[in-house]
């Protein structure tokens, strides 16, 4: 009997544990669909008619803030402790000054991907999410419910806001941000100066003991400027590490699929990697006439053991941070850097290693007529359209009105340098456990300017000094603190200045979107492309096929075979889009 | 029988021996590796190449210094031992009356509940149905939602059923006979004969346990003081991983995190070293527990 009751018992858990999944609110599980057919009486929805739009009489009405609010923000973890985000002095400042109580929900590192899909499908959003992770497609989320359309409030709750998306200097994030609608649906985060942080940078101190310190470019520059200076310097770099005994070494180490796919160095032979603009029109790198040009090159200095031997096989290496064994390791002269590796940074004078690593500029193949590189860089643009702050249905209208109010705060210029500085001592600076537990009594920056206060010019050590980076508003140019420079340069502003030497007119913004069917289409082909692409590349330069004209006219067909024009047909007409937002 | 030292013996006790040790040198390499990776100079861990037998220039333990410093690891081990001995407690004990149960060849539901727990094996609803059934039970952000879910496995159930039928049931009659109830048998008699069965439930259990972190990372969004050992853990590997530049991009201060290179290694042994070290002390039990439930009478 008693095993018949405990069956019973089993299976009434297991059929409960079942059903319950069944069950639920309406408003919980339900409310994409229900907040879909809601999202047409919206001031933003579709019915315009009925549509509650604030008037708009020129004047920015006052936003009571005198009730509390809570609000639940759905936020990407950053590399900060939990103490920190809760006890952030900007927050707090901000908090305090909207009178707003924020509730975060941060995910664990690297499962925000997942907390959000797991939002999305059960409807269990928080008011405000990040999104700047994602890749969401906001105008989707709007049409199935999930957030709000700003558009209808901008101008009159977030006036800053909305004159800065206004404001002709910053087309570009109106681009970015609006869809060909018209509509926006967040409050992004804007960098005032996005500087450049990675490019092919060189050993100069291998140069200088090759040479006793005479180095004598071809092209009569101080600095590698054409491929004939790099034909030099790649010599000398080989003859150094011949001479020292390295069993292995690489006097250039390029990606393993042969190129770098951003368009860097392949500029300097006049194309770009994939996509990129040629006065207006989008072109397809990989498969134009001078890409031939590069081959040759390439093929030419791995033949000579310019090229890092294996580069093909390292296939797991980012190609801003390649083979570190080699270049941390004092075994390469030549690769894709990252402004940590300028000035003496990388040396070890412990064990007798010092290395001068320099930025570069792109070279030009002036041997086959490329005076001038093209204006390629990695450029991911002031803005991302996912950036930000998107806000959720479950965020009442007033509530929205009252956020948007209080994140406009962030695009003016005293919220803009407090959001990225800190704060001054007049603002309070000292009742902030962060401050004060660090020193900052007096504040990080000086009230009213984008100077840091003197402590932490020249005394406060850790990387950041506590901001709010993720929230929305524009992150300005911050002045480099004593701890940031190497030998009292900065070279974070010496390596922007050379990597961005030519600009960056025909790069195609990487900001770009594009329709979902669209989006779709396009990687299915990008995929199929460059899979072949980067397989014969490689076989090309290391030898495993013939290189001539015919083989290289042959790859070049066989890649409009597979789609190509198609692929840039829709590239084109996405970019003819973003432009004329 | 005694055994002569005859040259082909001793031949073969080298070969033995040296192919064990070597086998045995094999699987101590990665973990010795990643130990003295994680004493070494952080520098010079970055531009190292290959096996790490000796801690690279000035031992430090300046990795373990920024890990143990951290409040959130003290934390995630409590939640971890937490979670570990109630699922391995009350676990164990429902997994053997299921066990029990489905076992009886008089229990008329016997068969439909195994093939009903078989069927949960081969089928799940996903991981949003789950979700969903363990937010409109209340269990969302409390610690049930961990504990709960992990309390009954199918797989177990099987190993458990299989091990009960293994026994003759003769021992069941006679207990019966000296007016013994079912759960009397059950505890006092036939508990103790699976027990190598039992203790390889427990030790996986607690493995999989002291491993989980994915029902943590979906069910405490908002209870971080909850999260186990393992969801800090990821979290410190990936906010030291290199890759992470990318996601920080537009940040032109693109730094590489030297230190954080040898916090990896750090956080790998101060995870993994209790329960390595629990793990021999369960060894005995493996190979019977294991094996005993796949033969029949």
């Amino acid at each position: 009997m008693k095993k018949r009751i405990i069956a019973l018992l089993l299976c009434l858990v297991l059929m409960a544990s079942f059903l319950a999944g069944c069950g639920g609110d309406n408003s919980e599980g339900g409310t994409p669909t229900n907040n879909s057919s809601s999202t047409q009486n919206t001031p933003a929805g579709n019915g315009g008619e009925e549509n509650k739009t604030p008037e708009n009489n020129g004047d920015t009405p006052a936003v009571d803030t005198s009730e509390p609010i809570t609000v639940s923000i759905f936020q990407q973890a950053d590399d900060v402790t939990m103490d920190e985000v809760e006890n952030n002095p900007v927050t707090l400042y901000w908090e305090k000054m909207f009178n707003i109580d924020i509730q975060w929900q941060f995910p664990p590192q690297g499962s925000e991907q997942e907390q959000l899909t797991m939002m999305l499908g059960t409807g269990d959003y928080t008011e405000v999410m990040n999104l700047s992770f994602s890749q969401e497609n906001l105008p989707s989320l709007y049409q199935d419910g999930v957030i709000w359309e700003l558009s209808p409030y901008l101008e009159q709750y977030a006036p800053n806001y909305y004159a800065y998306l206004n404001d002709p200097a910053n087309a570009d994030v109106r681009s970015i941000l609006y869809d060909d609608d018209g509509h926006i649906y967040n409050m992004a985060t804007v960098q005032e100066h996005p500087m450049a942080w990675g490019g092919f940078v060189y050993r100069r101190d291998i140069l200088d003991t090759m040479t006793g310190g005479n180095i004598a470019f071809p092209s009569g520059n101080s600095e590698p400027t054409t491929i004939e200076d790099m034909d030099y310097m790649l010599g000398l770099m080989k003859q150094y590490f011949d001479n020292a005994g390295m069993a292995v070494s690489a006097p250039l180490i390029i990606p393993s699929v042969g190129y770098v796919s951003t368009g860097e160095f392949l500029n300097g032979f006049g194309i770009g990697a994939l996509e990129y603009l040629d006065n207006g029109t989008v072109k397809f790198g990989l498969c134009e006439d001078k890409f031939y040009n590069y081959l040759v090159k390439m093929k030419e200095w791995f033949d000579k053991g310019y090229l890092y031997a294996d580069f093909a096989s390292r296939t797991q290496d980012m190609f801003f941070l390649p083979n570190t064994e080699l270049t941390y390791g004092g075994a390469a002269g030549c690769w894709y850097g990252l402004t940590a590796n300028l000035g003496g940074a990388m040396s070890i004078p412990d064990y007798g290693l010092f290395m001068d690593v320099q930025p570069m500029a792109a070279p030009a193949d002036t041997a086959n007529g490329v005076d001038t590189p093209l204006g390629i860089l990695l450029d991911s643009g002031r803005t991302q359209a996912n950036s930000g702050f998107a806000f959720s249905k479950a965020c009442s209208e007033e509530k929205l009105i009252r956020l948007l109010s209080a994140f406009d705060w962030f695009f003016t210029e005293e919220g803009a340098i407090t959001r990225t500085m800190g704060l001054s001592a007049e603002q309070g600076a000292a009742d902030y456990k962060l401050y004060s537990e660090q020193g900052m009594t007096d504040g990080a920056r000086k009230n009213g300017t984008r100077e840091w206060t003197d402590f932490v010019q020249h005394e406060y050590t850790d990387d950041n000094v506590p901001n709010v980076d993720r929230m929305p508003g524009i992150s300005i140019q911050m002045p480099p603190r004593d701890t940031q420079l190497v030998d009292g340069v900065s070279y974070e502003e010496i390596g922007d200045e050379v990597w961005t030497k030519y600009g960056n007119a025909n790069t195609y913004p990487l900001t770009i979107t594009l329709s979902p069917e669209d989006n779709t289409r396009a990687t299915t082909l990008q995929t199929q492309i460059t899979d072949y692409a980067n397989s014969m590349i490689v076989k090309f330069i290391m030898g495993r096929e013939e290189l001539t004209p015919e083989s290289f006219k042959a790859y070049q067909d066989q890649i409009h075979a597979l789609g190509v024009d198609e692929y840039i047909a829709l590239k084109q007409a996405a970019y003819d889009a973003f432009i004329t937002r | 029988m005694i055994e002569r030292n005859t040259p082909s013996r001793v031949l073969f006790c080298i070969l033995n021996y040296g192919l064990m040790i070597g086998f045995g040198f094999l699987c101590v390499l990665p973990f010795w590796h990643v130990l003295m990776c994680s004493i070494s100079d952080p520098r010079l861990l970055m531009g190292n190449a290959g096996l790490v037998l000796w801690p690279l220039g000035k031992p430090t333990l300046e990795g373990y210094k920024l890990v143990l410093h951290n409040p959130d690891i003290w934390t995630g081990y409590l939640n971890t031992f937490i979670y570990v001995i109630a699922t391995a407690v009350v676990g164990t004990v429902f997994t053997a009356l299921a066990g029990y149960l489905v076992s009886r060849k008089n229990f008329k539901l016997a068969k439909p509940l195994a093939l009903f727990i078989m069927f949960t094996m081969i089928f799940s609803g996903g991981t949003i149905p789950l979700y969903m059934v363990v937010r409109n039970l209340g269990m969302l952000n409390t610690r049930w939602s961990i504990i709960i879910p992990s309390l009954m496995n199918a797989y177990y159930v099987i190993m458990m059923k299989s091990a009960f039928e293994q026994i003759s049931p003769a021992y069941e009659e006679a207990a019966r006979i000296d007016g013994a109830k079912p759960l009397t048998i059950l505890f006092k008699v036939l508990l103790p004969m699976v027990m190598p069965t039992m203790v390889v439930i427990i030790m996986f259990t607690v493995i999989m346990q002291w491993n989980s972190w994915y029902q943590a990372s979906i069910y405490l969004p908002k209870m971080r003081n909850l999260w186990p050992l393992q969801l800090f853990m990821r979290e410190v590997l990936i906010n030291n991983d290199t890759s992470r530049i990318v996601t920080s991009g537009s940040e032109a201060n693109a730094m590489v995190n030297m230190t954080g290179n040898l916090v990896k290694y750090c956080v790998t042994v101060v995870g993994t070293a209790p329960i390595l070290l629990a793990y021999p002390f369960a060894q005995k039990y493996f190979v019977k527990g294991v094996t005993m439930g796949g033969v029949k009478e």
